[in-house]
């Protein structure tokens, strides 16, 4: 028994053992200190892509700065590693260029926060809902459920069109309605619809706009606001409002007109009618 | 004196209430382990305007678009139909704009909508908080970016309580504005904090009414902010309370957050 003690006494005063010991304990406290760190940020109240920057940065800040003091204490020279890091780090930055690009990409993203989780936005033809906004990378979800990495370098170049910023948002109906139309009439028509229809808002007022005299129809933009959860709603029912109102006082919504002409210079267009079946039976 | 169409009630198991509130048809049926709630809008008001009426069976109500079925343990057949204030602010717009000129002040008589809670049970447990008829939305705010979704009525901004003609699915407000300033007042539209006003009954007539608001406008400094008073309204001083404040202020009867009480929109025509 006392030759045990003996030995385990040699092997504790061994200085190799002891530098092991405390680079061991080091690493601990490296890491009850980053988890203490990240504890503390998800109880404070903080946005979630600033908080998952902060808790990366500080977290690999912890790791780098414990594994290089515990390898110090076992006696591992560091700055030969920094030395070799130095050529190391040359050699990664020229390989991983689109990762400290994207990296810092996300950074300014994260700075500038041009849209939240949550948010609907529209990112190159891409448009969906953000689920993710990450260091590298933005993650959508679409509307058919597929999710959609976009790298943050894309993200900071491309043009977003977040559709959730504001509380309400503005629906632009192109219609267009015959030549023969009463355009006060019309008007009158379509500012009833938006007057019945719950879901547009009273404020900002509708709004008609002349878009022009088209090939086939007199075009007009009728523009209504709704509020961003009820935009879709919106846009499904009053179109089909406007339909219905337009029927029921009969107002045209003209389809593309064609008309054939020759020219002055050569002869009209020779025209053969054929009596149809019916005609043949009454004049019978 | 009339009794209110609204407060406790009872419905066995096996039994259905319907209830004709102003435009609103409303069904309740008390079935085993639940209760059943269907209710329908109508364009025009009938007359008499409210009609409760009791049945000893429970028609089919599942044809009703609207029915919402309730799963509650137990047999408790209490109901109660509690009446109360829209759960956003109103924005009323004036059918004619209102021009208060300078150094006077005037009382205006504008109505809300009214909603409509279902509770049962010995937990008061909410089944409903609907309003009699739905109001469009609006936005209230110097622009599109900063405001508020509120909802929109039309008033009359009636200046004495007798031609008011109530009706059961309206709540009047008295809204005394006083213009303090040297220039004119144009009133275009006015947005009600309803949310933190309490409903009162007026007890010879059933007529409903809320608090009053007052709203000072002093020279060079723009709107005071709102100052609901406390107590019953002043044209109904035997009113009783019906319902409390859905929010209270944190500072009594000053409501900070409704400066803009007037539209910008009408600070910048003057």
């Amino acid at each position: 028994m006392s030759n045990f003690l003996e030995q385990a006494g040699a092997v504790i005063e061994n200085e190799a053992v002891q530098s092991l010991g405390k680079a061991l304990l080091v690493v601990l406290i490296g890491i009850l200190v980053a988890k203490l760190i990240n504890r503390r940020l998800r109880r404070g109240g903080m946005q979630s892509q600033s908080h998952l920057l902060i808790r990366r940065f500080l977290t690999g800040f912890i790791v780098v700065v414990t594994a290089a003091w515990a390898l110090s204490l076992a006696g591992v020279d560091v700055s030969v590693l920094l030395g070799t890091a130095g050529f190391l780090t040359i050699a990664v930055g020229f390989a991983a260029q689109t990762s400290v690009s994207n990296l810092i990409s996300g950074a300014f993203l994260m700075a500038e926060k041009p849209f939240k989780i949550g948010d609907v936005i529209e990112v190159g033809g891409m448009r969906g809902e953000v689920i993710v906004i990450d260091l590298m990378s933005v993650k959508l979800r679409t509307f058919d459920n597929l999710l959609v990495r976009i790298p943050n370098e894309t993200m900071l170049k491309a043009n977003v069109t977040n559709s959730s910023h504001f509380a309400i948002r503005r629906y632009d109906l192109l219609v267009g309605v015959a030549y023969k139309e009463d355009l006060e009439n019309v008007r009158a028509v379509l500012m009833a619809v938006a007057d019945s229809n719950l879901l547009c808002l009273r404020e900002p007022k509708p709004q008609i706009i002349f878009m022009g005299f088209g090939d086939s129809s007199v075009n007009l933009q009728f523009s209504v606001w709704a509020k961003r959860e009820s935009f879709l709603d919106l846009r499904n029912s009053i179109a089909e409002e406007v339909k219905r109102a337009f029927d029921t006082v009969g107002i045209e919504i003209p389809f593309p007109h064609r008309t054939l002409y020759a020219g002055s210079a050569t002869a009209p267009l020779p025209v053969r009618l054929d009596s149809s079946e019916s005609d043949t039976s009454a004049q019978a | 004196m009339p009794a209110p169409w609204w407060g406790p009630t009872t419905v066995p198991v096996g039994t259905s209430v319907y209830w004709q509130i102003g435009p609103m048809s409303l069904w309740v049926q008390r079935l085993p382990a639940e209760w059943r709630i269907a209710r329908e809008t109508i364009d025009e008001v009938p007359e008499p305007t409210v009609v409760q009426r009791r049945s000893s069976d429970c028609e089919d109500l599942l044809g009703h678009a609207s029915l919402s079925r309730f799963g509650v343990g137990g047999i408790d057949e209490h109901l109660i139909v509690q009446p109360a204030l829209a759960d956003r602010p109103v924005v009323s717009t004036p059918q004619r704009p209102f021009i208060i000129p300078a150094g006077e002040e005037v009382t205006l008589y504008i109505g809300s909508p009214l909603w409509l809670q279902l509770l049962v049970g010995p937990k008061r447990a909410l089944l409903e908080d609907v309003p009699v008829l739905q109001p469009p939305d609006t936005w209230f705010g110097p622009n599109t970016q900063v405001g508020e979704i509120c909802y929109a009525s039309r008033s009359f901004c009636r200046l004495q309580p007798e031609g008011l003609n109530p009706q059961p699915h309206r709540v009047i407000t008295s809204v005394l504005v006083q213009n303090h300033a040297s220039s004119a007042l144009y009133l275009d539209r006015i947005q009600l904090p309803v949310p933190y006003l309490s409903l009162f009954m007026d007890p010879a007539t059933l007529d409903l009414w809320t608090n009053d608001v007052i709203l000072e406008r002093v020279e060079g400094e723009g709107l005071d902010p709102l100052r609901i008073t406390s107590g019953p309204p002043a044209a109904v001083p035997s009113a009783t309370a019906v319902a409390p404040p859905r929010k209270h202020t944190s500072g009594n009867i000053m409501v900070r957050a409704f400066a803009t009480l007037f539209s910008e929109k009408q600070a910048a025509r003057e």
